[in-house]
């Protein structure tokens, strides 16, 4: 039996999954964050050039620049873990797949993100 | 094609001339895959600074050889476009600049900015 009906007849009717919004919210806001976090970054590598590692260390190990470096990971690694969503979701046409590669995905990000907090952590006190 | 049944397809965008609405699209997302991937740089630096100072003078003898800084270039410019081009999004989301000359005229202030941070964001890094 041939099946002619799109997903969209499909799923029509049945309600949303209430989560796109909430991820679009997320993905805008996070986006203004970066915009801050992103400046203090690009601020500590125009000075890159002038740091040895004494001096670097006593750069991150100054309050404001351990809480810059902690709400850059926050910030930038949910907006990326939010963009490589939507990319996954996109391109990979295999449900099973998809799943996957969004789970390694999560993993892969939520990783990153704790080991950088605990580095800057480290670092910092 | 995940459905059973090959339906026929519109034309795809193979079909189509690149215009600058559609090219600075796709850019948005290739930068930032682009930029997600290199958090590994960040992640390495951070590191290599928590670890001690044979670590950390490793990172800067990698990123200052000639494919290092080509690299944080490359870093640099995805940023500030997609910086930029991010902030073009956030002001079409508040219901601004969407008649088709509006567009094109945003897009090209975007690139000409993206371009224009990265050459002084590049200088001040070498100098």
């Amino acid at each position: 039996m041939k099946d002619f009906k799109t997903y969209a007849k499909k799923v029509r009717g049945l309600g949303s999954a209430k989560a796109g919004v909430h991820h679009w919210i997320q993905q805008k806001f996070t986006a203004v964050t970066n915009i801050a976090v992103v400046l203090w970054l690009v601020t500590l590598m125009v000075q890159f050039s002038d740091f040895d590692y004494g001096a670097m260390l006593a750069y991150m190990q100054s309050p404001v620049n351990s809480i810059f470096a902690i709400l850059f990971s926050v910030s930038v690694f949910y907006h990326a873990k939010l963009g490589l969503q939507v990319v996954i979701e996109d391109y990979v046409p295999s449900h099973s797949t998809r799943t996957i590669t969004l789970l390694l995905m999560n993993a892969f990000v939520f990783a990153a993100m704790f080991v950088v907090l605990f580095a800057i952590l480290k670092v910092a006190l | 094609m995940s459905q059973k049944n090959a339906r026929p397809l519109s034309p795809h965008i193979t079909v189509y001339r690149p215009q600058i609405t559609s090219v600075m699209s796709i850019l948005h997302r290739i930068t930032g895959c682009g930029l997600a991937l290199s958090l590994v740089f960040f992640v390495w630096f951070i590191i290599a600074l928590a670890m001690g100072e044979s670590s950390y003078n490793l990172f800067i003898y990698c990123s200052t050889t000639l494919l290092g800084k080509l690299v944080v270039f490359m870093i640099v410019f995805a940023l500030f476009y997609h910086m930029f081009n991010g902030i073009r999004h956030l002001v079409w989301d508040t219901g601004y600049g969407y008649n088709i000359q509006n567009v094109k005229k945003s897009g090209i202030i975007v690139a000409i900015l993206a371009v224009v941070a990265t050459i002084i964001t590049s200088v001040m890094i070498a100098v």
